[in-house]
């Protein structure tokens, strides 16, 4: 394996859990220790859709103000955005507060359960592709920390609640922090070998 | 590659250290293209790594190698220059328009962190400076920096210039709280006579100005600032 960062080229190890290889050159984490586990994955794959339904479905913050009240789910707001000049605005929160997170649990989803068959799910090489080039516009974190600011920013004039959505978003957060910020590189480990690929022995790339 | 237990602190420092002196070779040096969508380390031809549009694929991946990303540098500028660009009007004009009971004022990015802060929020007021200010403020400085000194084929501080790249690249997009709380604010605030909040210009120049420098960080190619190095051992 090649370090993406400076190009040192490294015979790629296997690490035990608590192990964490980092370049000599540049000092980039290469790899982080504990082939991820296809069931641990899809577990929390299938948690962070539930999360996901949660977070999307219910209201983040809902407001009220002499006994009028309003309340936004994530897509309500981005619907409330987009408008004329804000449509790109629109579509930029949307996609990269609703669409990618979403894409990345259902790939993530879609990989490790095939892997937990022993199988390599078809359409592997696209999805862990889209998985790769997705990783950086999943903003779910931002969201979470532009709704905690709002909340502030309203309590001055308003009667402001959190609603579930908030609640959901945390969870949400971190659950696509742990998948996909963590794990997706190890996973090109189940395209080496055609075959059964043993989880606890990742294939080794040769140079 | 050196390998350490997670709170890895002196105990990496030193390894690095000792470890330094000889470090492995570079997949270009041996006629190797990286895969800097996977990882993955393969074979090419050698006329084949000359090229800035090579037709060889990741046997991985099957995505498109190259021995540098093609046109980093060009492009990367264009992206940086373009946000500067966008990032003055991001700043002059409002991004929200706010009316309470009747009162209507707009207000700009830099104007919401004063409001905070002179209403006693300074930890918000924190909070939105970091992410609205100093982060677009310091990607600017880094990236023309990394962008300058690899054009140079500059040899100088390599690692400390590539802890840069990762420290823009993990904190790039948190500019777009902002964008996060606009939205959020003027979905909510929706009551006739009491209060509305629309959105204004702004805040598209200022999405805008974050997605274009997010794209010149990606642009950017960080194996350049080692090639320097490369360049002075041979000669």
């Amino acid at each position: 394996m090649a370090c993406e960062h400076c190009d040192t080229l490294y015979e790629e190890p296997t690490l035990s859990r608590v192990e964490v290889a980092t370049c000599r050159r540049c000092g980039r984490v290469l790899l982080r220790g504990g082939a991820p586990d296809a069931n641990v994955t899809f577990a929390l794959a299938i948690t962070a859709s539930i999360v996901y339904g949660f977070a999307n479905a219910y209201p983040v913050i809902s407001v009220g103000a002499q006994g009028q009240s309003n309340a936004a789910t994530v897509w309500q707001a981005v619907v409330a955005m987009a408008h004329g000049y804000f449509i790109p605005v629109a579509i930029f929160v949307g996609v990269s507060m609703i669409v990618v997170p979403l894409l990345q649990i259902v790939l993530l989803g879609w990989v490790t359960g095939y892997a937990r068959l022993g199988r390599r799910a078809p359409g592997f090489t696209a999805a862990m592709l889209t998985l790769e080039y997705a990783r950086p516009w999943s903003m779910v974190e931002v969201f979470l920390i532009g709704a905690l600011v709002a909340i502030v920013k309203l309590t001055a004039n308003m009667d402001v609640r959190p609603g579930v959505g908030l609640v959901s978003l945390l969870g949400l957060t971190l659950l696509i922090t742990f998948l996909a910020g963590r794990s997706t590189r190890g996973l090109w480990t189940y395209a080496s070998t055609e075959t059964a690929p043993s989880l606890d022995t990742p294939a080794r790339d040769r140079q | 590659m050196t390998v350490a237990h997670t709170p890895h602190s002196a105990e990496l420092k030193q390894q690095y250290d000792e470890l330094s002196e000889e470090l492995p070779k570079r997949a270009c040096d041996l006629g190797l293209l990286g895969c800097h969508v996977c990882g993955l380390a393969s074979e090419a031809r050698a006329p084949e790594t000359q090229r800035e549009h090579s037709t060889h694929r990741c046997p991985r991946c099957h995505s498109a190698l190259h021995a540098r990303k093609p046109n980093s540098l060009s492009r990367a500028w264009a992206f940086l220059l373009a946000a500067l660009v966008v990032y003055i009007p991001a700043n002059v004009l409002p991004v929200m328009y706010t009316s309470l009971l009747g009162r209507g004022s707009e207000s700009t990015i830099v104007g919401g962190v004063v409001d905070f802060w002179e209403s006693g929020a300074w930890d918000i007021a924190t909070i939105i400076f970091v992410a609205s200010i100093a982060v677009p403020i310091v990607k600017f400085l880094v990236l023309g920096l990394l962008l300058f000194t690899s054009q140079r084929r500059s040899t100088w501080a390599n690692r400390q210039r590539a802890r840069l790249y990762r420290l823009i690249e993990l904190i790039g997009y948190w500019s777009m709280l902002d964008v996060a709380v606009v939205t959020l604010v003027c979905a909510l605030v929706r009551f006739r006579l009491l209060g509305t909040a629309e959105p204004r210009l702004g805040i598209v120049f200022f999405g805008a100005a974050v997605l274009l420098t997010m794209l010149a960080a990606m642009s950017f190619d960080p194996r350049l600032i080692w090639d320097g190095e490369a360049n002075d051992g041979n000669a």
